[in-house]
């Protein structure tokens, strides 16, 4: 597995010592001094945030005239009116919460990207909010009683979990910018996975955790706002009194050991600052996603350069940008109904979406794909997987749980088989191959071993739209549901296109960009789901894509559909050689590389749409097979197709079968059980090191 | 002899079972997937073979009966096809809003979709009594079915009697069910159980648009909006006791709390047909509070609002 992951390890820089916060600056060239440029950092967020408070004033006065406001605060609550008790109890902890939340976060982003030395490290990009929101999930299952002790500590120790895992698969790779953001998206999209599961499974139970997924701010009384800010505040004096050690980890771990600190507990220090300060963030309001990521790289762009400067603005940033949101929402039709958490991230993906353009990363050429070793007799392997796929067959048709057990071949009612049994078979076996397919073609365009449909969040794109088609139209027929799908999968890859003239496909752009999207998409499938709306689930469901409602004609055409869609790109396979050679060696072999991509593209878009419609956004076998393919030795473009689509296809039957028959009677989507087997596996070939 | 005997026996019972049908000599094979078809169905005297998620509709539905005998089919949304199949349902029951499946499970049985919530009937307690006649009409215990509607009836009438009593007024309700500690899922009157208290006489409070199923996710601020009410609110809680409460201070400030207007009544299913309503129309009136506390309260808040009307 090693050499195909070498992309990771190779983005590192070979020096430490002269590498300043792992090599990231910004295009926008600051000229000015570093104490010139703190100050004008510090004096516009300041200006933002005071901005904003006289919005927020504004609105206060509109419910309470000012000269009122002393006696609303100091007299009895019991001879307060209503509109009084509203003011006081709602509105005024509302603006105070926005703001002390979002200093939270920007803070804690502040904290993750020095301390990691990454500009795009967050609570979201670590998994620690999603690892957060999955330990409060499994704790309000089967241990209530621990949250009595205080639900910060029980997403603390999941955000512990989620971040430690993410650091512990960077550090194998070197800690290299792109394998910890890899890792932290692995690792938050396994815990959305197994949240997604315990939903579906205990809906009624969870209710309460769908309105801390979309993270709400709304309030009725002080205690939050009592709770968060000594919490704060101790944390924000730490940070003062690590900050000049934390500041000398930029020049090397020998200056901070002159310091007479040791490096390794400064890190560990800034981290669980970080991860507390997330954990009640998610405790107290839930999941909030973009703030903090975004505060600290506004911070850097408006030119704060040392450290306590730029730990300060990005927490004012923060606070800015959540208390933005949280004015918005008073204005939008519908009022407090909508969670701002979900919104911050809705409104602020194109925003992120352009600071992720500008921060300028270390990239390793396009064309660094190793191809692995290739397999003395193919062919034989060929076989072989093919005989595999077949016991698979076996095993997903005749294995299962009925009423009095496990059985074999339905104790031979075959007609049960032939016809309840092999439609969801045969759907898994052609979605499988068509993500395979998918990712052989985009990993070979792109030339990069980490583009897949998921990860370039081409299926996140497609899962947007149907969430848009599901909520305005929602008796759409499946028809109209893959044009929709197919759409919006080829406005990501035109936007791609366009975009990555000025990118050429680097990796971690790419992943970028998916992850942009799919912060999108999470961020618009929780807003749904916070509505409290039962279809809600019924999206959720569908969005995970089960094989439930394939009948067997769906599901024959399904597999013909993907044959000819590996029929047709059969005669691109000499395009797919050349790609990853870099396009200078592809038009010298004559290929016009404009068109070519086009109509690989094209083709890539209609496969991911198609399979995420009937295996939900994330399943990573777009990912994995075509890496399962290489890590095997199919190496050549034609060998490799085959050999992914029949790993696709084989991983896709196991999680359709594991998926019915885990939590017999209830079942499992099998997009949600193949990311669990895809991320799982991901996880492993992070950790195994070269 | 005996043989032929027994044929012609058999035949003719055969032939008389043709004849009466669609009532069934015996007791229909149902699956019910739908939960208030499925606790209709036990309470006209069919009890289903098979329902989805029963293991929750314990919890949920408080001490609603549905015996050890019925086979859990799984998730509502994604019921276990194999497994029913396995059942050999004569029909099966859903809700439009699992229609999605009907083409599947028609293929397993005759499948009949029972709307007890209907976009085009906002009054729910209607459209559960149009549901619970359509379903008994189905199983062939009509005689049933008339019995339950009428008991019904009585019951909600039996529930105006101990609320109401003989004033003439009567303080608006909200009903709720907390959703976490700063939401509540706010039941509107085209609730089942909204829709019930309307037909005892009893008002509402929750003004305010809600969902197809008769509920809305709101913000508890919302309960400021008519002060007067009382609060009632069904269990399970989202958190270990109504103490988690304390912190919260607008719901310390409400004037129903702050009064003592506030009923909590043990678990019932919200969107349920007949006999949730009638259980829940019985955990009413047992915990509805004793009239003496109660009426010094209202003239309490009766002065408060003269006081300020000065």
């Amino acid at each position: 597995m090693s050499h195909h992951l070498d992309v990771l390890t190779e983005q590192r820089r070979p020096s430490t010592a002269t590498q300043s916060s792992a090599g990231l600056s910004f295009s926008v060239e600051q000229k000015n001094s570093s104490a010139a440029g703190d100050t004008r950092a510090l004096v516009l967020a300041v200006l933002a945030l005071l901005l904003l408070l006289a919005l927020a004033l504004g609105r206060l006065t509109n419910e309470v005239p000012f000269a009122q406001w002393l006696e609303t605060l100091s007299s009895s609550s019991q001879q307060l009116g209503l509109e009084a008790l509203l003011w006081r109890f709602t509105l005024l902890p509302q603006l105070t919460i926005a703001v002390l939340v979002g200093a939270a976060l920007g803070a804690a982003g502040a904290l993750l990207q020095q301390g990691l030395r990454n500009p795009l490290a967050a609570p979201e990009t670590l998994g620690i909010q999603g690892g957060g929101l999955l330990a409060l999930a499994l704790v309000v299952l089967y241990q209530p009683l621990w949250l009595t002790h205080g639900a910060e500590w029980v997403a603390f120790a999941g955000g512990l979990l989620a971040a430690g895992l993410v650091l512990a698969l960077a550090a194998r790779r070197q800690n290299s910018p792109l394998a910890l953001l890899l890792a932290g998206m692995l690792v938050s999209l396994l815990s959305g996975s197994l949240l997604t599961i315990l939903l579906l499974n205990h809906d009624l139970a969870l209710v309460s955790l769908l309105a801390m997924n979309a993270g709400s701010l709304t309030q009725d009384g002080w205690q939050p706002v009592q709770y968060l800010w000594p919490r704060l505040l101790i944390v924000g004096v730490l940070m003062v009194l690590i900050a000049r050690p934390l500041r000398l980890l930029e020049v090397g771990d020998q200056a901070v050991r002159s310091f007479g600190v040791s490096p390794a507990f400064l890190r560990l220090l800034t981290m669980l600052l970080a991860i507390y300060l997330s954990a009640t963030v998610v405790s107290q309001v839930g999941v909030i996603s973009f703030v903090a990521l975004a505060a600290p790289l506004l911070a850097r762009m408006t030119g704060a350069q040392r450290l306590l400067p730029r730990l300060i603005c990005a927490a004012l940033l923060g606070s800015a940008l959540l208390l933005v949101t949280d004015l918005l929402v008073a204005w939008l039709p519908g009022g407090g109904e909508w969670a701002t958490g979900s919104l911050v991230a809705l409104l602020g993906a194109p925003l992120l979406f352009w600071l992720v353009l500008r921060v300028r990363l270390p990239e390793a050429p396009a064309t660094a794909v190793s191809l692995g070793i290739r397999h003395q007799h193919p062919h034989r392997l060929l076989w072989g997987i093919g005989v595999l796929c077949l016991c698979g067959l076996g095993v997903g048709l005749g294995l299962a749980r009925d009423a009095e057990g496990w059985s074999w071949f339905a104790r031979g009612d075959w007609s049960l088989i032939a016809q309840w049994r092999l439609p969801r078979v045969l759907a898994a076996l052609a979605a499988g191959g068509m993500l395979a397919l998918a990712g052989v073609l985009i990993q070979r365009l792109t030339g990069n071993p980490l583009a897949s449909p998921e990860v370039l969040g081409i299926s996140s794109s497609c899962g947007l739209g149907l969430i848009l088609l599901g909520l305005f139209y929602p008796q759409a027929s499946r028809p109209l549901q893959l044009l929709v799908a197919s759409l919006s999968a080829l406005a990501l890859l035109a936007l791609l296109l366009v975009w990555s003239r000025r990118a050429q496909f680097a990796p971690l752009r790419l992943l970028l960009c998916g992850m942009t999207v799919t912060a999108l998409f999470a961020a618009s499938q929780s807003l749904v789901l916070g509505s409290g709306d039962p279809r809600g689930l019924q999206l959720l469901s569908w969005m995970s894509g089960s094989t439930y409602y394939v009948t067997a004609e769906l599901g024959w055409s399904l597999l013909v559909v993907m044959t000819l869609l590996l029929a047709l790109s059969w005669p691109l396979t000499r395009w797919l050689e050349l790609f990853p050679l870099g396009p200078v060696a592809a038009s010298s072999f004559g290929v016009d590389p404009a068109r070519s991509r086009l109509v690989i593209l094209l083709l890539a878009a209609v496969l991911s749409a198609a399979s995420t419609l009937l295996v939900g956004p994330i399943s990573f076998i777009g990912l994995l097979a075509p890496h399962l393919a290489r890590r095997l030795g199919f190496c050549r473009a034609r060998e490799q197709l085959l050999g992914a689509v029949g790993c696709g296809m084989l991983v896709m039957l196991l999680a359709d079968w594991a998926g019915r028959q885990w939590l017999f009677p209830d079942q499992i989507p099998a997009g949600l059980m193949a990311s669990l087997l895809g991320g799982g596996y991901f996880m492993l070939s992070l950790w195994r090191r070269g | 002899m005996g043989g032929v005997m027994r044929l012609i026996t058999s035949c003719l019972l055969w032939l008389g079972l043709m004849w009466a049908a669609p009532v069934w000599a015996t007791v229909p094979r149902v699956v019910a997937l739908d939960w208030a078809c499925a606790e209709t169905a036990q309470a006209l005297g069919v009890t289903p073979v098979g329902m989805s998620q029963l293991a929750d509709y314990r919890i949920w539905s408080g001490e609603m009966p549905m015996p050890d005998s019925v086979v859990d089919v799984g998730l509502r949304m994604e019921s276990n096809l194999e497994l029913i199949r396995a059942l050999r349902p004569d029909f099966i029951l859903i809700s439009p809003m699992q229609q999605g499946a009907e083409p599947l499970l028609r293929r397993i049985a005759p499948v009949h979709v029972v709307a007890f919530n209907s976009e085009l009937q906002p009054d729910s307690y209607l459209q559960a009594r149009q549901a619970t006649r359509e379903l008994a009409r189905l199983l062939g215990r009509e005689a049933q079915g008339e019995s339950l509607l009428r008991e019904t009836e009585q019951e909600l009438q039996q529930l105006r009697q101990a609320l109401v009593g003989d004033s003439r007024t009567m303080r608006p309700l909200y009903l709720l069910r907390f959703a976490d500690r700063r939401h509540g899922w706010m039941l509107g009157a085209n609730s089942l159980f909204g829709g019930g208290l309307a037909a005892a006489g009893i008002p509402l409070a929750w003004q305010q648009s809600t969902n197809l199923w008769g509920f809305t996710t709101a913000p508890l601020t919302a309960l400021m909006a008519e002060p007067e009410a009382m609060i009632i609110y069904i269990a399970p809680l989202p958190f270990p006791d109504m103490d988690a409460l304390v912190d919260n201070q607008l719901w310390q400030h409400l004037p129903a709390v702050r009064e003592g207007r506030v009923v909590g009544l043990p678990p019932v299913w919200l969107g349920n047909g007949l006999p949730s309503l009638r259980y829940f129309s019985r955990l009413l009136v047992a915990h509805w509070p004793q009239p003496g506390p109660l009426a010094a309260v209202a003239s309490g808040a009766d002065r408060r609002i003269a006081g300020e009307t000065h």
